[in-house]
C-alpha cells in the first residue's frame, strides 16, 4: 500500500517538474512547481514526518508560489522563447544533469550503509509539531534566532529594493 | 510494506539533476528561481528520508525554508527592479560583460 | 676635570647642530662665533683634562667614561664609552689646538663663501667624529669616527660640489677609503673573534699576558698577524700610503683650510694612531711591523719623488704629506711609536703652516695655485712669506726647528734597530723634502727669471684673522722639537709622558748606539737637508743650473715624475674600467635588463595572459555560472566518490 502510494506521488512529482521545464509560460511552471511541491508533501507524510509536510504546503506551495504567481502577474512577462536556445547548452545541461544525477544516486546509496537498515523503523513514530519544536526551541536554537534575523533582513531588503524611491 | 530509503533518495537526486537541467536550460529568471527552489526542495527531500524517526531532519526543513523564503522575497524583489529598468526578464540581456 | 673630559667631543658637536640647523638664517659674525667658539671650549677643556691627567701617578694616567651600553647581543658588547690616556691626550691636544687655529683662519679665508655655514658646520662635524675616532675606548666606536672622518673628508673636499674636479675628488677619496675601510672591518672581525672583546683594554690585557692566552676559545696566535695586516691596511686608506695614497692628491680640490687640518694635521694621521693605538698587537705580529716599515718608507720616497716635479702649489704640499706619514709609518713599523707620534705632533704643525701659508697666497693671487704663475710674493705678503720660510725650514729638517728633532729621530731610530736600508731611503726622502720645499718657496716668493711675467704685482697681504694663525703655528713649529729632545741632549717629555700607553717601554728601543754614533748621525741627516735646500737654491735662486735642462737629460724620468709614475693611469685602466665595464655590461645590461626586468615583466606578462583566459569564466551569463555551479558540485561528488 505504502509502496503504491509513493509510486504515484514520485510519478505526480516527476512529472509536474517534467512540465515545468517543457512549459513556455511562466505562470504555468510556477502552477506545475506548486503540484510537485504538494506531492512532495505527500511523500513527507508517507515518511512519518507530518510537520515537515505542513509547513510544505502552507510555506512552500502556499506562500512562496503564491509570491511567485503574485510577481508573475505584475510583471506580465513575454513568454519564454525558446528560440535562444543554443543547442551547445541543451547538450551540457543534459550532459551535466544525468552525470549529477548518476553522482548523487551512488553517493547517496552509498551513504546508505550509514544507516541500520535500507528500510524505515515503523517504532520510529511520527515527527510531529511537538518533537520538532522541542527540538526547535532546545538544540536549535540560536540556528532558529540567526535564521530570523536572516528572514529580517531579507524582508527589510526586499521592501528597499522593490520600493522605487526611497 | 516499506519503502526502502534509497527510492526517496534516488527520487531526490532525480529532482535535484531535473533542477539543475531546468537553471541550465530556462532563460526567464523567474523559471531558475523556480529551478533553484526545486533543487532545494530535493535537498529536503533527502534531509527527511534520512532522518528516519528524529526531529533533526524537519528541523533542517524548516530551517532550509525559511533561507528559501528569504531568498526568494530578496531574489524577487530583484527581478521587479531588473524588470523595471530593462523591461525583460530574458537573463541573457542582462550579459554585461565582456567575457 | 677628570669626570668631565668626555665632554670635549660634544662641543663641536654641538657647534655642528646648531650651524647645520639654523646656521644660514645666523648673521656671518654668529656663525664664526658658534664655530670657533665650541673648538675654543674643547680646546680649553683638553688643556685642563691634560693637567688632571698630569696629575695622576704614572700607572694610572687614565680616565675612562662609559656613557651608555650601545651594542649589547649575547657575549658581545660595546659602549659608547670615551677615554683619554697619555696617546689619545696628544692627539686631543693636537686636534683641538691646530682645529681651533684653522678655524679661526678659516673665518678669514672663507669670508663671503655662499657656503659659509655650511663649511663651518661640516668643520665642527668633523672635529666631533675625530675626537671621537681617538678617545673611543673600543674598536667599534673608534670606526664610527672612523667613518665619521671619511665622510667630513668627502663632504669638505667636494664643498664646491659645483666644480666637476672637486666632486670627482670626493667620490674618489670616498671609494679608496672604502678599500681601506673593508679591510678594517674585516680586522676588526677577526679581533673579535681571537678575543671576544674590541675593547683596547681587553684586548690589550689579553695581549700583555706571557705567554699569550686569549680569553676565548677561538683565539689563534697565527692570525695575529693577519690581524694586524688587515688593520694595516684601513691605516693605509686612511692616511694615504701606497697603494691607496692616490685620493689625497686630488683631496687638494677642497677648501685650503680643509687641506691643512683634515688632509694633512688630523685625519691622515688616524691611520698611525690607529697602528701605535694598536701598538700591543702590532709588537706581537713582526712580520707585520716589517710590512708597516717597508711600506711607509717606500711611500715616503715615492710621493717625495712626484712632489719634485709638481706645478700645483698644493699638490707639492699634497705629496709631501703622503711622504711624511711614510716616515711615520717607517717609524711606527720599526717599533718608534713615540717617534711616529713626535713626528705626527710636529707635521700637524709645519705642514697646516704650510696648507694655510700656501691658502694665503692662493687667497692673495684670488685662486692661482701654479707656481711658475707666482713669484715676488715677498714684497706683497712679507708676514706670510716669514711663516712659510719658517714652516719650510722645519719640514727639511733644518737644525733647531721641530722637524729636525722628530725626523732625525725616526732616522736615528731607523739607523739603530737595523734597518740600513730603509735608513738610507730615508735620508734620500730628506733630501728630496728639503729640496721641493725649498723650491715651493722659490717659486713662490722668489724673484722670476727676466722675462717671464709674474702674476705678483696683483698680490695682497691676508688679513689679521689669518695671519695671526699662521704666526702662531710658526711659533709651534719652530718650539714643538723641543718636547721630544734626543737623548744626548736632553729629556724627551712626549717619550715620558707617552710610554705608559705603549706596548714597547723605551728602554728597549735605544738598543745599539752611542749618544757619539746618534750625534754623528743627527749631523749627517741635517747635512742632507741643507744639501737639499742648496740644490734647490742652485736651481731656482742663483739659476747656476736649469731645471729644464736637467729634464731634458733625463726625458723619461722627468716624464714618469711628472705624470705620478701613471699611478692613477694604471688604476683606471686595471680597476676602474673592468669595474665600469662590469657594472654597465653584466649588472645593468644583463642582470639589471634582463633579469631582473624580465623576472618583474614576466610575472605581469604571466598575470595578464592568465587573466585572458580567466576571464572567459565571468561571461555575464546566469546560466553559465550555473552550468560552472553544476560541474563544481560534479567535481566535488566526483572526489567523494573516489576518495
Amino acid at each position: 500500500m505504502e509502496f503504491i502510494l509513493f509510486l504515484i506521488f514520485s510519478f505526480i512529482c516527476i512529472a509536474a517538474v517534467l512540465n515545468m521545464l517543457f512549459q513556455k509560460e511562466s505562470v504555468y511552471c510556477a502552477l506545475s512547481l506548486v503540484v510537485c511541491m504538494a506531492s512532495l508533501a505527500c511523500l513527507y507524510l508517507l515518511l512519518q514526518a507530518p510537520f515537515a509536510a505542513a509547513i510544505q504546503i502552507i510555506i512552500y506551495a502556499g506562500a512562496v508560489m503564491v509570491l511567485f504567481l503574485f510577481v508573475i502577474m505584475l510583471l506580465d512577462p513575454r513568454s519564454d522563447s525558446g528560440s535562444g536556445r543554443p543547442r551547445r547548452m541543451l547538450f551540457l545541461a543534459t550532459v551535466l544533469g544525468i552525470s549529477l544525477f548518476a553522482a548523487l544516486a551512488v553517493f547517496l546509496s552509498r551513504s546508505q550503509s550509514f544507516l541500520n537498515s535500507g528500510h524505515p523503523k515503523p517504532a520510529a513514530g511520527q515527527i510531529g509539531a511537538v518533537e520538532v519544536g522541542l527540538a526547535l526551541f532546545h538544540r536549535y536554537l540560536i540556528p532558529l534566532e540567526a535564521v530570523g534575523i536572516l528572514i529580517l533582513m531579507a524582508t527589510l531588503g526586499a521592501v528597499l529594493l522593490a520600493k522605487k524611491k526611497i | 510494506m516499506t519503502v526502502p530509503i534509497i527510492y526517496y533518495l534516488g527520487l531526490s537526486a532525480l529532482l535535484f539533476a531535473l533542477g539543475s537541467v531546468g537553471l541550465l536550460l530556462k532563460r526567464n529568471l523567474l523559471v531558475q528561481f523556480m529551478c533553484v527552489e526545486l533543487m532545494l526542495n530535493a535537498a529536503n527531500l533527502a534531509f527527511v528520508a534520512f532522518s528516519q524517526g528524529r526531529a533533526d531532519g524537519s528541523v533542517i526543513v524548516f530551517i532550509v525554508m525559511a533561507v528559501a523564503a528569504a531568498e526568494a522575497g530578496v531574489g524577487l524583489a530583484l527581478v521587479v527592479v531588473l524588470f523595471r529598468n530593462r523591461n525583460s526578464l530574458d537573463s541573457e540581456d542582462f550579459r554585461l560583460m565582456k567575457g | 676635570m677628570s669626570d668631565w673630559f668626555w665632554i670635549i667631543p660634544f662641543f663641536p658637536l654641538a657647534g655642528f647642530l646648531v650651524l647645520g640647523l639654523v646656521g644660514r638664517r645666523l648673521p656671518v659674525a654668529a656663525v664664526s662665533l658658534t664655530a670657533c667658539g665650541s673648538v675654543a671650549l674643547s680646546f680649553v677643556t683638553a688643556l685642563f683634562s691634560w693637567q688632571a691627567l698630569l696629575r695622576q701617578p704614572d700607572e694610572a694616567r687614565f680616565f675612562s667614561q662609559r656613557l651608555f651600553t650601545w651594542i649589547a647581543a649575547g657575549n658581545f658588547q660595546a659602549d659608547f664609552s670615551f677615554g683619554l690616556n697619555p696617546l689619545s691626550m696628544v692627539m686631543v691636544l693636537v686636534i683641538t689646538g691646530v682645529g681651533l687655529l684653522i678655524h679661526i683662519y678659516s673665518t678669514g679665508y672663507m669670508h663671503g663663501d655662499p657656503g659659509y655655514p655650511r663649511f663651518f658646520a661640516y668643520l665642527n662635524l668633523f672635529l666631533f667624529a675625530m675626537l671621537t675616532l681617538v678617545m673611543a675606548e673600543n674598536y667599534l666606536l673608534l670606526f664610527v669616527g672612523w667613518e665619521g672622518v671619511g665622510l667630513c673628508s668627502y663632504l669638505l673636499i667636494g664643498f664646491w660640489f659645483e666644480k666637476p674636479a672637486a666632486a670627482s675628488a670626493g667620490k674618489k677619496a670616498f671609494l679608496v677609503n672604502r678599500i681601506g675601510d673593508a679591510a678594517f672591518l674585516l680586522g676588526l672581525f677577526l679581533l673579535f673573534y681571537q678575543f671576544g672583546t674590541l675593547d683596547f683594554r681587553g684586548i690589550e690585557h689579553a695581549l700583555h699576558s706571557e705567554p699569550l692566552h686569549f680569553p676565548v676559545e677561538t683565539g689563534q696566535i697565527g692570525t695575529l698577524t693577519l690581524t694586524a695586516l688587515l688593520l694595516f691596511v684601513g691605516a693605509v686608506g686612511k692616511s694615504a700610503q701606497i697603494p691607496l695614497y692616490v685620493w689625497l692628491p686630488d683631496a687638494m680640490e677642497g677648501p685650503t683650510p680643509v687641506s691643512a687640518l683634515i688632509h694633512a694635521a688630523t685625519m691622515v694621521t688616524a691611520g698611525i694612531y690607529l697602528v701605535v693605538r694598536s701598538s700591543a698587537l702590532f709588537t706581537r705580529a713582526p712580520l707585520a711591523m716589517e710590512t708597516v716599515a717597508v711600506v711607509g718608507m717606500l711611500t715616503a720616497v715615492f710621493a717625495a719623488t712626484i712632489g719634485l716635479v709638481q706645478r700645483d702649489i698644493k699638490r707639492v704640499l699634497a705629496y709631501s704629506t703622503v711622504s711624511q706619514l711614510g716616515y711615520m709609518f717607517a717609524a711606527v713599523g720599526v717599533g718608534a711609536f713615540v717617534g711616529g707620534m713626535f713626528h705626527l705632533v710636529t707635521h700637524a704643525f709645519f705642514k697646516a703652516l704650510l696648507f694655510l701659508g700656501a691658502g694665503s697666497v692662493i687667497h692673495g693671487l684670488h685662486g692661482e695655485q701654479d707656481l711658475f704663475h707666482m713669484g715676488n710674493l715677498r714684497k706683497q705678503m712679507p708676514r706670510t712669506f716669514a711663516v712659510m720660510l719658517v714652516g719650510m725650514l722645519a719640514i727639511a729638517g733644518v737644525p733647531g726647528l721641530s722637524g729636525f728633532f722628530s725626523k732625525d729621530e725616526i732616522l736615528w731610530k731607523l739607523f739603530s734597530s737595523g734597518h740600513t736600508w730603509l735608513w738610507i731611503a730615508g735620508l734620500a726622502g730628506a733630501a728630496m723634502t728639503a729640496f721641493y720645499t725649498a723650491r715651493l718657496i722659490l717659486l713662490a716668493f722668489g724673484s722670476r727669471p727676466h722675462g717671464e711675467e709674474a702674476h705678483g704685482h696683483a698680490a695682497h697681504e691676508s688679513p689679521a684673522v689669518m695671519v695671526v694663525p699662521l704666526v702662531i703655528l710658526a711659533l709651534l713649529s719652530i718650539a714643538a722639537g723641543w718636547i721630544g729632545l734626543p737623548a744626548w741632549l736632553g729629556t724627551n717629555h712626549l717619550e715620558e709622558f707617552l710610554s705608559p700607553a705603549l706596548a714597547v717601554h723605551a728602554e728597549g728601543a735605544h738598543g745599539a748606539g752611542s749618544h757619539s754614533t746618534e750625534i754623528a748621525a743627527a749631523a749627517l741627516s741635517s747635512g742632507i737637508a741643507l744639501l737639499g735646500i742648496g740644490a734647490a737654491l742652485l736651481f731656482y735662486f742663483y739659476r747656476r743650473l736649469d731645471p729644464d735642462a736637467l729634464a731634458g737629460r733625463f726625458p723619461f724620468l722627468y716624464r714618469l715624475l711628472r705624470n705620478k709614475y701613471w699611478v692613477d693611469e694604471l688604476y683606471r685602466g686595471v680597476f676602474v674600467q673592468p669595474c665600469l665595464w662590469i657594472s654597465r655590461r653584466v649588472f645593468w645590461l644583463y642582470w639589471d635588463q634582463e633579469v631582473i626586468d624580465g623576472l618583474v615583466n614576466g610575472t605581469g606578462r604571466i598575470l595578464a595572459g592568465a587573466g585572458n583566459i580567466l576571464r572567459r569564466l565571468q561571461s555575464g551569463s546566469v546560466r553559465d555560472y550555473a552550468a560552472w555551479l553544476c560541474a563544481g558540485a560534479l567535481t566535488v561528488l566526483l572526489y567523494l566518490l573516489i576518495v
